[in-house]
């Protein structure tokens, strides 16, 4: 291993890493949102509606990233969209693992007996309230551990964004093994910082889990 | 002041209810007895638009459920909005409890003034303290609900209905899933209500209980009154086969004697 290109490469590769951070937080925050509302219209939009939404789910689970991503890059300037590569990357990121996040969502309220939904109606709360004061908290503690978990992967993911010339992490080590011809030293570093991301990630969310279930009997 | 109307109801080809009608006066207790598939809980959740029934009519403080007539028009139903402010006067507590497991059972007794009625934090304590104080749990405030006995949850599942201040309370079969050294401290809440002049409707199968609670008692079988009267004189002086025959079997099956 050659130390001293490592650290000299150290200040760029922090800001790859900052990089890659950013883009995981915007993809994850937007992918948990549009999921959740995706969720919500399946469950309390009528039966059309409802098979439509999974229809769009199911359609884009099928699909490669590594296309999905292309297809987005693509689309975006056709459909007047003219943004930034990383926005659109992003963007392919976010949509993509909001159908993961929406089948989880929902699969976390179907597990939620109905005769809760029923005692906030008889309490006289709307609908609405009904998913966020009743439902909703109870679903989170059930689909907090595969959430925490698909944001690990989408983590990961962030790395195929590079492939539109997304300027993060694998990317800048690409630069740098290509311009030192140190293949092992610059993809280990990289790797340790993956590794790291994740490995937060997944500790954070064993900490979250273990406060949600104050409320259960151990 | 309950009316109910030649109600009418069927699950697909099923009938549960036929043509019922029956009145509870204001502050009055009606309990609804009969064994399960009676419709009698069906009858309980039309009450609260849980359910929607087929024809007839339900009033409550002279205003009809579930639907409203316009002048000169056809009735409308209610959309989910009139519902919910209907259920808001119609206090309902269920036999599992349903007590929401996320929060504490204070939590739980202020969530419907908090977020439904829209009051401020400091007022909705205060009566949920007050109401848990009632039902003698002031002390368990602070508990999550798998954390207390049946006995327990049920008491604090009736004070998050009063919490509401409904003008009707509903209770389905609200001793049923409790152990049997349980059932008593949930009856003393109830009977301290009946005292304070609530109007309530219950629903059960237990002979007992109608007799403890009831002003009057409504006897179902097969989605229609067969019998209804004071709680002495259903239970000692049955004037159908049908009631005679439901006391019978379920004095053999507690081992009393049958009555004469």
């Amino acid at each position: 291993m050659e130390f001293q290109l490592l650290v000299n490469a150290a200040p760029l590769l922090g800001k790859a890493l900052l990089q890659t951070l950013l883009i995981a937080l915007v993809s994850i925050t937007l992918a948990f949102t549009i999921g959740f509302v995706l969720a919500e219209i399946s469950i309390l939009g009528g039966r059309t509606v409802g098979f439509l939404t999974r229809c769009l789910t199911e359609a884009i689970r099928g699909v490669p990233l590594l296309v999905f991503v292309f297809l987005v890059y693509y689309l975006l300037p056709r459909m007047g969209l003219y943004i930034d590569t990383m926005y659109s990357g992003c963007v392919a990121l976010s949509v993509f693992f909001a159908m993961y996040v929406a089948e989880i969502l929902r699969g976390a309220f179907r597990a939620i007996s109905k005769v809760q939904s029923e005692a906030g109606l008889a309490l006289g709360m709307s609908n609405w309230k009904v998913q966020t004061i009743v439902l909703l908290p109870q679903a989170l503690r059930i689909a907090l551990p595969p959430l925490m978990n698909l944001a690990a992967i989408m983590i990961k993911a962030t790395s195929v964004v590079s492939i539109i010339g997304v300027w993060e992490l694998t990317l800048a080590t690409n630069e740098l093994v290509m311009r030192t011809m140190a293949p092992f030293t610059f993809f280990l570093a990289a790797l340790v910082m993956y590794f790291v991301l994740c490995y937060g990630t997944v500790r954070c969310a064993s900490h979250l889990s273990k406060r949600l279930n104050k409320s259960q009997r151990s | 002041m309950i009316s109910v109307r030649n109600l009418s109801k069927s699950f697909g080809t099923h009938v549960v209810l036929k043509g019922l009608s029956f009145e509870v006066p204001q502050g009055k207790t009606a309990v609804l007895l009969g064994r399960s598939g009676s419709g009698k809980s069906t009858m309980l959740r039309c009450l609260n638009l849980l359910e929607r029934w087929d024809s007839g009519d339900i009033e409550i403080d002279g205003s009809p459920l579930g639907h409203s007539v316009e002048p000169g028009g056809e009735p409308r139903r209610w959309n989910t909005k009139e519902e919910a402010a209907a259920r808001r006067r119609i206090g309902m507590v269920f036999q599992q409890f349903n007590l929401f497991p996320h929060m504490t059972v204070l939590q739980n007794v202020m969530c419907g003034p908090r977020h439904i009625l829209g009051q401020d934090e400091a007022s909705s304590r205060a009566l949920a303290i007050e109401l848990l104080d009632q039902v003698g749990l002031k002390e368990k405030q602070a508990a999550y609900p798998a954390f207390l006995s049946g006995g327990q949850q049920q008491r604090v599942a009736i004070a998050r209905a009063l919490a509401m201040r409904p003008s009707v309370l509903l209770l389905d079969e609200i001793t049923s899933a409790l152990d049997p050294e349980l059932v008593g401290e949930v009856l003393e809440v109830v009977r301290d209500l009946k005292r304070r002049g609530l109007t309530m409707v219950c629903v059960t199968h237990e002979i007992h209980f109608a007799q403890d609670v009831a002003d009057h008692v409504i006897f179902m079988e097969e989605g229609q009154v067969v019998e209804e009267g004071p709680p002495e004189a259903i239970v000692h002086a049955p004037k159908t086969e049908r009631l005679g025959k439901f006391l019978m079997r379920f004095h053999a099956r507690n081992g009393a004697p049958a009555p004469p």
